[in-house]
């Protein structure tokens, strides 16, 4: 079987957070099975914001999970840092979660029997460690809740909501944030608010971010869009713009 | 379509399934394990009265056996038996002997019942044998001759004795070889031994040559109560004829030592089916809560109201029958479980009554039907909309109504324990218990709305001891207070009960060596076995014992003074009585030989003073005047004392029931000769000072004991509620624990989280039951002082224990909930619905 070796793109690996090489994941047997992603390669930049986009089925959640370490890869290699995480054992995944990587996920990103604050200290928590005053007051007055921070999930909008799980990734300053459609179950302005934040975490914080979406107007945020179809990467785009993915998504389509 | 599709549901969960399934079952398996232990032990005791007696239209007997030297002070004389015979409508008279002879095994001792728990509660038969009586011969032949004897096969077989062989009978007084020449059955026996020989032997070695213990006697037709009054009329005075069917009753009544075990166990029924109710309840209103998204895409889908009710209800009735039918079984074990504790071994099959059948099967299905309804309603309501958007909890009612109805229950239930501790007798009793069982009701309308701040006390150092999963559990604790609530009712209501009987036992056990230590006046106590007594052959031999300085007995019996009859003490008064003497209300001890002294609250109900002339009759048919010299307080004595000479005076045959012995110098020689010189009594026991405070004390113990071990039982259920409300909550916050475990929860934390929140629900369970325990235990002791319990002890050590259990209890009923959470993929669990 031939296969076209599409090289990785070309970035100064020193600054690097987040690599994957040749990574494959396949789900089901025989007949019935998938291949969700095709031997992709692909690099995080630090202080950038990534968005992953495409069709349904292409493999973008699988992706972002594999990178993450919530999900094992059958093939490849993950490196986040200086950590190959493949071989990790579930003790090592839960730690590099909890000390290296933040989440915001479409939706239920935070516990119910929490208030506010204490979901945006979660992590640090966990591991025991007090948040750095200063950066913790920069973040929370970035999340613009004001006196709602003591109130409990259901008691906050969906946006309020999304903007506490940005505060909760940010907080603990992991070497990466990933974002699993985080705009997904919103309306456009409070979208737009969550999208501001995360964007803020770069421009500002210097964080690292990666986001799967499937919204042009999101994608627009990113420094660099990656496209991904029947799990492999077809194309990156720099300094997209929401007609210009919109464009490209469009052909796709029309390729297809 | 809606049948197909609730069996499809049942089909399709079946892990919600058995957890329902699990509640159901144990609220069943209680009641049914109750009812097949009573059932079972009704008929032991049914079985044994229908047949001992069944025979006997008449008895005649000395008046009023039923004191503690049963039957052996006043016998009835051999004149009486052809008195009878000369009466019309008797048939067949026999005279009865009984009396204490044991079976001697090989190895020395005497051969011990079946069933026996301890020395105390058995009695070693003897008597004789009667053709056509109540022990029908299985083999051999009838016993003849001073020599031989038949035993009950049981008996028999224990001490390893065939027909034929030669055995040693211990009668009291001396051992002597017989040769057993046939068995009798032992299915009636119910915790005794039988030996039986011909009825001169039986006179001569167990009572008095010429005496019978009863007579008894068949009708050519009349009818019992005709032929007693016939029968009556030819008695002399000391004795009595009563029914047969009254002598069946009595030794039904005898039989059934554990009546009150009985009691207590169909009491505790009706409490698991309320437990019970409060787990299927629970269950269901979780259930449907989960599936709220499902009902209402049916709804959407265009089923109607009644359509989902109706489907929730099936499959509430299917898992009814199911669990039901599963209890039932379990109930069986149960039966078993309780015979093993309450009865030292299984002693017989379980009895299946209609009863516990029907009333398992209506428990379960009409407990689940019901507890679902609730549930099905508000299933009902869902809104189609709710199955598009994520996150509908059915709306749950205010607690408002709690608060109003908890409070008042409460506050009556504790003015009514209040007016019980202010009266007197029967009506004060039932009114603490009333209070007792309004209280109950009351905090567990309350316990949802104090659940809130009880946990959130009781969980106060959690997040600073445990770290966020403490807090976190904490917080799951506090997130559903009926849920909270309802799981820990189960437990709550254990150990509620299991405080009550602490406190009772611990207060009746002071009592009773507070009791012990002003009385035991001297250095050595002689008591015999239930239903023996002590005679004057016995007495004589312990005060010729070297080292014995004084030896006292006390008689018991009962005299009518002034047409009251009254339970009496007799014996040396100023020895006795010296404990007391200095406490005397009025009058002294000197009695004389006329004199009695009154316990106080008798005196003055008849207003007798000191000078007071009685008239007394006695049970041997005599009377005469006698003067009250003095009365005493109340100190559990009896009503009245009787001098020695008194007592004897009216007693054909003395038998004390009890014997007091000072002696020079305690030490173990003296003990010795006394063994060795009430070595032919058997039956008798020697106690010491502490010895006599041990033997009072241990059944109380041992009545605490079997209580609290039955109590455990629904400790246990509770725990396998706590469980079951646990593994739904795992289920229903999938997502939840999902999300911890990506932001960098660690397996070992959400184990931590589920079982700190699982020790949170036992903990306010076990709080709540326990101080509601301590209350009863204390109105309770506080209503009773009057009947000699009058001290009050709260047992710290062993409630705290008590709580210290609850927590094990949580950390037991977390562990397969933990687990299941721990091993949740992370992954799966965030994408889950």
């Amino acid at each position: 079987m031939t296969r076209e070796l599409r090289p990785a793109p070309a970035v100064d690996a020193s600054n690097v957070v987040a690599r994957a090489t040749a990574l494959c994941k396949s789900y089901g047997v025989g007949e019935a099975r998938v291949v969700a992603l095709d031997r992709v390669d692909v690099a995080v930049r630090a202080g950038e914001l990534t968005a992953i986009m495409g069709p349904s089925g292409s493999g973008k959640s699988t992706l972002m999970h594999c990178l993450a370490g919530l999900d094992s890869a059958d093939g490849g290699e993950i490196w986040i840092g200086d950590t190959e995480i493949t071989a990790l054992d579930d003790r090592e995944l839960t730690r590099l979660r909890r000390d290296r990587i933040g989440f915001v996920f479409q939706a239920f990103n935070l516990v119910p029997t929490l208030t506010a604050l204490e979901n945006i200290t979660l992590p640090l928590d966990i591991a025991g460690r007090r948040p750095e005053p200063g950066w913790f007051t920069r973040v929370v007055d970035a999340v613009g809740l004001g006196d709602r921070l003591g109130h409990r999930p259901s008691e906050l909008s969906g946006g309020q909501q999304q903007r506490v799980a940005c505060a909760r990734a940010l907080v603990a300053r992991p070497r990466i944030v990933f974002a699993d459609e985080p705009t997904g179950n919103l309306d456009s302005r409070a979208g737009a608010e969550v999208l501001d934040l995360m964007r803020l975490g770069v421009d500002t914080f210097g964080q690292t971010i990666v986001m799967v979406t499937h919204d042009p107007v999101a994608a627009s945020y990113a420094d660099r869009v990656l496209f991904l179809a029947d799990g492999r990467v077809v194309e990156e785009m720099a300094d997209p713009s929401a007609e210009k993915v919109l464009e490209r998504m469009k052909r796709a389509e029309g390729a297809r | 379509m809606m049948l197909r599709l609730t069996l499809r549901s049942l089909a399709a969960h079946r892990l919600r399934l058995l957890l329902t399934a699990v509640s159901v079952v144990l609220g069943v398996a209680f009641v049914a394990g109750t009812l097949i232990f009573t059932d079972t032990m009704d008929g032991q005791a049914g079985d044994i009265a229908g047949h001992l007696g069944r025979n006997v239209a008449v008895e005649v007997r000395a008046k009023d056996p039923g004191g503690r030297t049963k039957g052996v002070s006043v016998p009835v004389p051999e004149s009486v038996l052809d008195g009878v015979r000369g009466v019309a409508g008797v048939r067949e008279p026999v005279g009865v002997v009984t009396g204490y002879a044991a079976l001697v095994g090989k190895d020395g001792t005497a051969v011990a019942a079946q069933g026996a728990q301890n020395p105390g509660s058995v009695s070693q038969t003897g008597g004789n044998w009667i053709p056509g009586g109540d022990h029908p011969l299985k083999t051999g032949r009838a016993p003849n001759g001073p020599a031989e004897m038949v035993v009950d096969e049981a008996t028999a077989k224990r001490g390893g004795f065939r027909t034929g062989d030669e055995a040693t009978v211990r009668f009291k007084g001396a051992d002597r070889p017989m040769r057993i020449v046939g068995l009798v059955g032992s299915g009636d026996l119910a915790g005794r031994t039988l030996t039986l020989f011909d009825t001169p032997t039986a006179q001569r070695l167990l009572l008095r040559p010429g005496d019978f213990t009863a007579v008894r006697m068949a009708s050519d037709g009349v009818s019992e109560s005709v032929l007693r009054g016939r029968v009556a009329a030819v008695l002399p005075g000391r004795l009595e004829a009563i029914t047969g069917t009254q002598l069946r009753t009595e030794l039904r009544n005898d039989l059934a030592t554990l009546s009150y075990v009985g009691g207590f166990l169909t009491a505790f029924a009706l409490i698991s089916v309320f437990v019970g109710a409060f787990v299927i309840f629970n269950t269901f209103s979780m259930l449907v809560a989960q599936r709220t998204r499902e009902l209402a895409l049916l709804r959407a889908l265009g089923a109607s109201n009644k359509q989902v009710s109706r489907a929730v209800l099936g499959e509430a009735f299917a898992v009814g029958v199911v669990g039901s039918t599963l209890g039932l079984a379990a109930g069986t074990g149960m039966a078993a479980f309780l015979q093993v504790i309450l009865n030292g071994g299984a002693t017989s099959a379980p009895a299946f009554s209609g009863t516990a059948v029907a009333a398992s099967y209506v428990v379960g299905t009409t407990a689940t039907v019901v507890s679902a309804y609730v549930p099905a309603r508000r299933a009902a309501r869902i809104p189609p909309i709710a199955a598009l958007r994520d996150d509908v909890a059915p709306p749950q009612r205010a607690l408002g109504r709690r608060v109003v109805t908890g409070t008042v229950l409460t506050a009556l239930g504790g003015l009514a324990v209040l007016a019980g501790q202010l009266g007197a007798g029967l009506m004060a009793k039932a009114l603490v218990g009333l209070g007792a069982t309004l209280v109950f009701l009351g905090v567990t309308a309350l316990s949802p709305v104090i659940s809130g701040p009880v946990i959130e006390l009781l969980g106060k150092g959690f997040p600073r001891w445990f770290g966020t999963p403490g807090l976190l559990a904490r917080r799951n604790a506090q997130r559903s207070p009926r849920r909270t609530a309802a799981t820990a009712g189960a437990l709550m209501v254990g150990l509620a009960l299991v405080g009550t009987v602490n406190v009772l036992g611990a207060s009746m056990k002071a009592s009773v060596s507070r009791q012990i230590e002003s009385s035991f006046v001297d250095d050595y106590f002689v008591l015999p076995v239930r239903g023996s007594s002590i005679d004057a052959d016995a007495i004589r031999r312990a005060a010729s014992t070297p080292g014995i300085e004084r030896t006292t007995p006390t008689y018991t019996g009962t005299v009518d003074l002034n047409g009251s009859r009254l339970e009496y003490s007799a014996g040396d008064l100023p020895t006795i009585m010296a404990p007391v003497a200095h406490r005397m209300a009025a009058g002294d001890l000197n009695a004389g030989t006329d004199g009695v002294l009154v316990e106080s609250d008798v005196a003055s109900a008849h207003h007798w003073k000191v000078g007071t002339i009685l008239s007394a009759r006695f049970p041997d048919g005599g009377g005469q005047d006698v003067r009250v010299a003095g009365i005493y307080p109340l100190v559990g004595l009896g009503n009245v004392m009787l001098p020695e000479s008194l007592y004897k005076a009216h007693t054909p045959l003395p038998a004390a029931h009890s014997l007091s012995l000072k002696v020079r110098t305690a030490d173990a020689a003296t003990l010795r000769a006394l063994r060795r010189s009430l070595a032919g009594y058997p039956d008798l026991g020697i106690y010491d000072r502490s010895g006599w405070k041990k033997e009072k004390v241990q059944s109380l113990d041992q009545m605490t004991t079997q209580i609290t071990l039955l109590l455990a039982l629904s400790v246990v259920i509770a725990a396998i509620g706590v469980a079951n409300t646990l593994a739904l909550s795992v289920f229903e916050r999938t997502r939840e624990l999902g999300l911890l475990r990506a932001v960098g929860v660690d397996r070992g934390q959400l184990r931590r989280m589920i079982r700190l929140e699982s020790i949170l629900i036992a903990l306010f369970g076990a709080v709540l039951g326990l101080l509601i325990g301590l209350g009863f235990g204390i109105a309770l002791q506080h209503a009773m002082a009057g009947l000699g319990f009058d001290v009050l002890v709260v047992p710290v050590v062993p409630l705290a224990l008590c709580a210290v259990l609850a927590g094990v209890i949580g950390v037991a009923a977390a562990v397969w909930p933990a687990r299941r959470a721990g091993r949740m993929d992370v992954l799966t669990a965030i994408a889950h619905e």
